[in-house]
């Protein structure tokens, strides 16, 4: 098992610069995934560890050894498409052969590493059944299967997921997970869902136009969102742009403070809030303590989702707010009400604008 | 409606049918005057096994396809993959290029290849017939080679080197087998493409070396015997199988591909 290293990467195709300057390492048997929206390069990243596009610039090691130059079929990576790509003239043990097969691995060892990793994707029995005769959960774990059956230096997944309804995927995200763990490869996993990215991952690196904005522990970059981009990609956020005052910034009427230090050097700061950090308060709980901030808001809307509502704010000098509630007691407040928001200051984050 | 479209249909299909119909029929009437009523006979077969330039150019023609099928498969699957599978200068203009050739008058075709070939000291005779054949058929290869290629995913070829095949092996290992039925749909159609060939043969045609629609067309002019019509019935059954196989074929590609 070894790690994967990308050093100043690069990619243009024509005059269309799709990479810029990416360097990032990731850990020895880690999961990490690539998260961004379709454009951001993270497929074009994926596609370059892989072997399939080459880099305009810049290095890929697998462990101490340069792969840069390296065609595909000498990488010894495991690969997971997005249509699966099961062969499908070939039975699904065939297909998982594929791979040993190349290696030279033959006879019993073959037939043995096969049981091995279906057994691994809980799909004993299913050799010599072809992929069209598979539901759609069932092919994604022959493909898996193939793509773990050579014990490659690293696992590549293209959003193996997306093809896959709702309730199918959760289910396969904790499969992939344990499977990930079980067979303790280096795992990195292209994704634009963002519950996907935060369930299954050790770390998460966002990416956007073409460079790692971020990258951390799924909750280090969702508390700890650096820029505004992170801070709306993953997830919903509360954006109050405001002039600084005394240490924090004056949103209709109510100083808004942050554990961290507003910036003094310019006349307006933006801190975010996340929805579910928000809080109603009972009205006359007006006097403000150190540690939390407080604001008043009138519902504008409300929407509601079973285990939860969403509340549409409007604060008196017009900031539209989220607040997402536990629907935990009986009828909320209304449509049109004032109402009292409060929220901890050490959730309130800086967003450099 | 529904009642008027189906009249029309049956309409549609009896003027398609009826003169070979009644072309099958008279190769089993006894009477060389088309008289009624029928007498069955095969008398005409009969005739037709002893005409030996009729069946000297029944095996021209036979030849003739099956090089052609085997050398324009060859050539045109080729030319589909590359177009297909790779991006190279001036693609889009070869593309379009292969197709003008199809449209373009046999006739006009014809008479081009015979002042090249002539030009060029080719000449004239079977193989002559057959680079005209084999240059008439390419692009229709391509064209149903290309077709079965689209319908198969690139990423698969991707899948197998993933896994350690270099690009030749995953073209024997995945791509040659899952086009196979394109392949064969491509060969047959470059086989029916030449059998029916007329135009090209007829220029390209030495005296005495003949395709059979060049002989059965100077057979006609000599005056009509019902012998054309009983080879003329024996082709149609061939030819009737090789399109069913055919459609059959190209039908199984495109399923196959899908997944």
């Amino acid at each position: 098992m070894v790690g994967v290293e990308v050093v100043g990467i690069s990619k243009f195709y024509g005059p269309t610069l799709v990479l810029d300057d990416v360097t990032a390492s990731f850990a020895a048997g880690g999961f990490t995934s690539l998260l961004g929206p379709s454009g951001s390069g993270k497929t074009t990243l994926l596609r370059i560890i892989a072997g399939f596009v080459e880099p305009s610039i810049g290095r890929i090691r697998f462990g101490d050894s340069d792969v840069t130059g390296e065609p595909v079929w000498r990488r010894n990576i495991g690969m997971v498409f997005q249509s699966y790509a099961l062969f499908p003239h070939m039975s699904v043990r065939d297909n998982v052969l594929f791979g040993l097969h190349r290696r030279g691995v033959r006879g019993e060892t073959a037939r043995r590493e096969v049981r091995r990793a279906l057994e691994l994707v809980h799909l004993e029995g299913f050799d010599h059944r072809r992929p069209k005769e598979l539901s759609g959960g069932q092919q994604q774990r022959v493909a898996l299967a193939r793509a773990i059956v050579t014990r490659p230096r690293v696992l590549l997944l293209d959003e193996p997921l997306s093809a896959l309804d709702r309730r199918l995927r959760q289910g396969m995200q904790i499969e992939l997970r344990r499977i990930q763990r079980d067979s303790g490869l280096t795992t990195i996993f292209v994704t634009h869902d963002q519950e996907e990215a935060l369930t299954l991952s050790d770390e998460i690196a966002i990416l956007d136009g073409g460079r790692i904005v971020q990258r951390g522990a799924p909750t280090d970059i969702y508390e700890r969102p650096r820029n505004r981009f992170a801070a709306t990609f993953l997830g919903d956020t509360n954006f109050f742009t405001g002039p600084v005052r005394r240490g924090g910034i004056e949103i209709g009427g109510f100083l808004i403070c942050t554990s961290g230090s507003v910036p003094t050097d310019r006349s307006t700061a933006t801190l975010a809030i996340r929805p579910e950090k928000m809080r109603l308060e009972a009205p006359g709980s007006l006097e403000a303590d150190e540690h939390s901030n407080r604001l008043v808001a009138t519902v504008r809307e409300i929407v509601y989702a079973g285990a939860t509502s969403t509340l549409l704010l409007n604060a008196d000098d017009g900031t539209s707010i989220k607040l997402l509630s536990q629907n935990r007691e009986g009828a909320g407040p209304g449509v049109g009400t004032r109402v009292l928001l409060a929220w901890s200051r050490g959730d309130t984050i800086v967003i450099p604008d | 409606m529904a009642q008027l479209g189906r009249a029309w249909l049956l309409a549609v299909v009896v003027f398609l049918y009826l003169p070979i119909a009644v072309m099958i029929v008279m190769a089993f009437n006894a009477s060389p005057l088309y008289a009624l009523p029928i007498q069955p006979s095969l008398i005409w077969f009969d005739t037709l096994a002893s005409d030996t330039e009729l069946l000297d150019a029944t095996r021209n023609s036979l030849i003739i396809a099956m090089f052609t099928a085997v050398i324009a498969t060859a050539l045109g699957s080729l030319a589909a993959i590359a177009l297909a599978r790779h991006a190279f200068r001036g693609r889009s203009l070869l593309r379009l290029l292969l197709l003008p050739p199809i449209a373009i008058p046999w006739l006009i075709t014809g008479t081009a290849m015979l002042v090249f070939f002539f030009w060029t000291g080719i000449g004239r005779g079977l193989h002559a017939m057959l680079i005209g054949h084999v240059a008439l058929a390419i692009p229709y290869v391509v064209i149903v080679i290309g077709t079965g290629l689209e319908t198969l995913r690139a990423d698969l070829d991707e899948a197998a080197m993933g896994l350690g095949s270099t690009p030749l092996h995953a073209f024997f290992a995945i791509t040659l087998p899952l086009l196979a039925p394109s392949i064969i749909a491509a060969a047959l159609f470059a086989f029916a493409v030449s059998l029916d060939q007329f135009v090209v043969s007829y220029f390209l045609a030495e005296p005495g070396v003949t395709t059979l629609p060049v002989e059965i067309y100077s057979s006609i002019r000599k005056g009509f015997t019902p012998e054309i019509n009983a080879i003329s019935t024996i082709f149609l059954g061939v030819s009737t199988l090789l399109v069913l196989l055919f459609a059959r074929l190209s039908n199984l590609g495109g399923a196959r591909g899908r997944r």
